[in-house]
């Protein structure tokens, strides 16, 4: 019962974790038909920008995720204008996108790199011990993590259904050149979708950070994974991914602990190759139709 | 006025030819001019690069299918050479077409799981089957064998294969001229490859492909089997990847799994990138451009990764096709000539013709019709 207690608290942890990082990238997906691969350079700055908040500056740990937020709001930015921007209008963007998001990706990690060192270090901000249940013990870390999650999960419905951002948003990715006719500046709206997914992707990256190391190719493996739950729950559905990411960390810490920790991440992956066999798009994606 | 697609591409096919015996002997005779050793073989690891890109390419560029897994099965054909040499004590020119063969099933069967999906979804997918092989190798610490009392896991885990032979040019060259076999080695993969990919551009194969790509349902529509040729373009680009695969552990003398890393990756994707995605000739520009990149940037290590995708972005910013493109538009240029990648303004003068005519007075038409 202890063992399967522990397995249950295990998974809802790692599952926040994911759940933490697939919102920012269903949120890009939703409003510009975007799969960004650099979601893990957003990861990585927030997780520095706390890092640096607290032990540099020394802080208190209140002002970690308002610092990890500001600092990921100002990357999204300066990202849309130099990269996205340009490239948004052009043929074949969801394909170019991918690639040039995997070199970005690259290029802030190296950054990183020759900034801060390569040394892992731990996330000055955590929460220490936990709460008992039954023989296990539940960290605060995680339950702070969940609750952060719902947090962003809220505001980030909140401002897709009840702003004006939202209204344009959701009006651009419906019909760019319709919005635009009636008046929606295209160009800033992405830049304002970009500069929220780029917030809470950074406020994510704090979380996943406190339950991993800091290293700066910190992003790149939650972000594989992220997008790998996103897939499966059907892209830019929000509500399913978060649903999923649970569901299937609890997957993965159990295969763990049954074949061994080696196979966690493959076990999730074949389980995923097999649901999109039979569903190409996802447990929960609608099947688009595409205009000829 | 303008030549018919049939003369066009008769035109093109013989560019393409004379372009292509031009490259060759420059290759063949590059050694005569004794650049060194250090040289030759980084032109040799050049031509490897150049032949993994050209066949991606078939899959990347032509049919139009994101997968970001090549990679995957170049080091499955690497590992496959060098696994047969180690454990079965083959020679490795008996065991390249056995690495050829894992590569083409390996390449089969991430065509078959990526069947049904579209666009982003493939590229996710073949990108996460290719770190899980990446990190299942990393991880290996099981013993399969021993040698002199060291563990030798069976994949190699972190550490990688080596002392699985090699091609035996040292005992066939000696060991000064030991280079020139790898490079002739390496010149002749891309030879072969890059014929290969040429037939099949040039084939109705080519043509079904590229119909594929630029819309699916249409070709589907008209009778092309599109399980059937996504399977077959991924057969192909399995072969050649394979065999290029077993000519790089084999000249390496060791293999590592760092042929799946991402920075790899990114390397040789940003040699398509840089080259132009979907063209002949821009695998081997691209991996010219990018292996020269390479070598100037090796100086600054520091900043080795980041200069490499820095040039990925600034090229997907101002060279959208890429440098085959830009030697296109430089040989197509004609003095006075609009660019052709532009779409030429509308002269709504010339439009005026085709409008309806509207209600004239009785008496013009009385005119006309006299």
């Amino acid at each position: 019962m202890d063992i399967f207690l522990q397995i249950v608290i295990s998974g809802l942890t790692v599952g926040a974790m994911y759940a933490a990082g697939t919102i920012a990238l269903s949120l890009l997906w939703n409003s510009m038909g975007m799969l960004n691969l650099a979601n893990g350079a957003f990861i990585a700055i927030g997780g520095y920008a706390a890092y640096w908040c607290i032990t540099v500056l020394h802080a208190s740990w209140i002002f970690a995720l308002p610092v990890a937020a500001a600092a990921g709001l100002i990357s999204g930015y300066i990202f849309y204008h130099l990269l996205v921007r340009w490239m948004y209008q052009r043929a074949d963007f969801q394909i170019n996108i991918i690639i040039a998001t995997v070199a970005v990706a690259a290029l802030v990690e190296n950054g990183i790199l020759n900034i801060a060192g390569p040394e892992a270090v731990r996330q000055p901000f955590q929460i220490a011990g936990g709460l008992p249940i039954g023989g296990v013990i539940l960290p605060y870390q995680t339950l702070a993590t969940f609750a952060v999650v719902i947090i962003l999960l809220i505001v980030i419905l909140w401002i897709l259904t009840r702003t004006r951002l939202g209204l344009k948003i959701r009006a651009v990715s419906q019909q760019k050149e319709a919005a635009q006719l009636m008046g929606v500046h295209v160009s800033q709206t992405f830049g304002a979708a970009m500069m929220l997914a780029a917030t809470v992707a950074a406020v994510s990256g704090v979380l996943v950070t406190a339950n991993t190391q800091l290293f700066p190719g910190v992003g790149f493996d939650a972000t594989l994974k992220a997008l790998v739950i996103c897939i499966i729950a059907g892209l830019g559905n929000i509500r399913a991914s978060i649903l999923m990411a649970f569901a299937l960390g609890l997957f993965e810490i159990s295969v763990q602990y049954i074949f061994g920790q080696r196979y966690g991440f493959p076990a999730m992956l074949t389980l995923i190759i097999l649901v999109l066999i039979v569903r190409p798009a996802g447990l929960f994606g609608k099947e688009t139709v595409t205009r000829l | 006025m303008n030549p018919t697609p049939e003369r066009s591409d008769r035109k093109s096919m013989k560019r393409d030819l004379w372009a292509g015996v031009a490259l060759l002997a420059a290759a063949l005779l590059y050694p005569l001019l004794n650049p060194g050793n250090y040289v030759l073989s980084q032109v040799a690891l050049l031509f490897i690069w150049a032949a993994v890109v050209t066949q991606w390419n078939l899959v990347f560029g032509f049919a139009g299918i994101l997968s970001l897994g090549h990679m995957a099965i170049f080091a499955i054909g690497g590992y496959a050479t060098a696994m047969v040499g180690l454990y079965w004590h083959w020679s490795l020119w008996a065991a390249l077409p056995v690495g050829a063969f894992a590569s083409v099933i390996a390449s089969i069967l991430m065509g078959a799981a990526t069947l049904r999906l579209r666009g982003p979804y493939v590229a996710i997918m073949t990108l996460a089957i290719s770190q899980v092989l990446y990190s299942l190798i990393l991880t290996d610490v099981t013993c399969f064998t021993h040698r002199q009392q060291v563990c030798i896991n069976f994949s190699g885990g972190a550490t990688g294969l080596s002392r699985y032979g090699d091609f035996g040019f040292n005992q066939m060259l000696g060991f000064q001229y030991r280079v020139l076999g790898d490079y002739y080695l390496c010149l002749a993969l891309l030879i072969v490859g890059s014929v290969f990919a040429f037939l099949i551009i040039y084939s109705a194969l080519g043509a079904t492909f590229r119909a594929l790509r630029d819309n699916r349902v249409c070709a589907e529509a008209r009778g092309v089997d599109g399980v059937r040729y996504q399977l077959l373009v991924f057969a192909m680009s399995g072969l050649f990847t394979g065999l290029a695969g077993g000519v790089f552990a084999g000249i390496n003398h060791s293999l590592g799994p760092d042929v799946l890393s991402p920075s790899l990756l990114l390397f040789v994707l940003s040699m398509m990138i840089v080259g132009g995605r979907g063209t002949k000739w821009g695998p081997i520009l691209g991996a010219a451009a990018l292996m020269l990149a390479d070598i100037v940037l090796r100086d600054f290590p520091t900043i080795r990764v980041g200069g490499l995708s820095l040039i990925i972005i600034l090229v997907m910013i101002f060279l959208p096709r890429g440098v085959a493109g830009l030697v296109d538009d430089i040989f197509n240029w004609l003095p006075g000539e609009t660019s052709r990648s532009m779409p030429a303004g509308i002269d709504f003068r010339q439009l005026q013709k085709f409008r309806t005519p509207k209600k004239a007075p009785f008496r013009s038409v009385s005119t006309r019709m006299s």
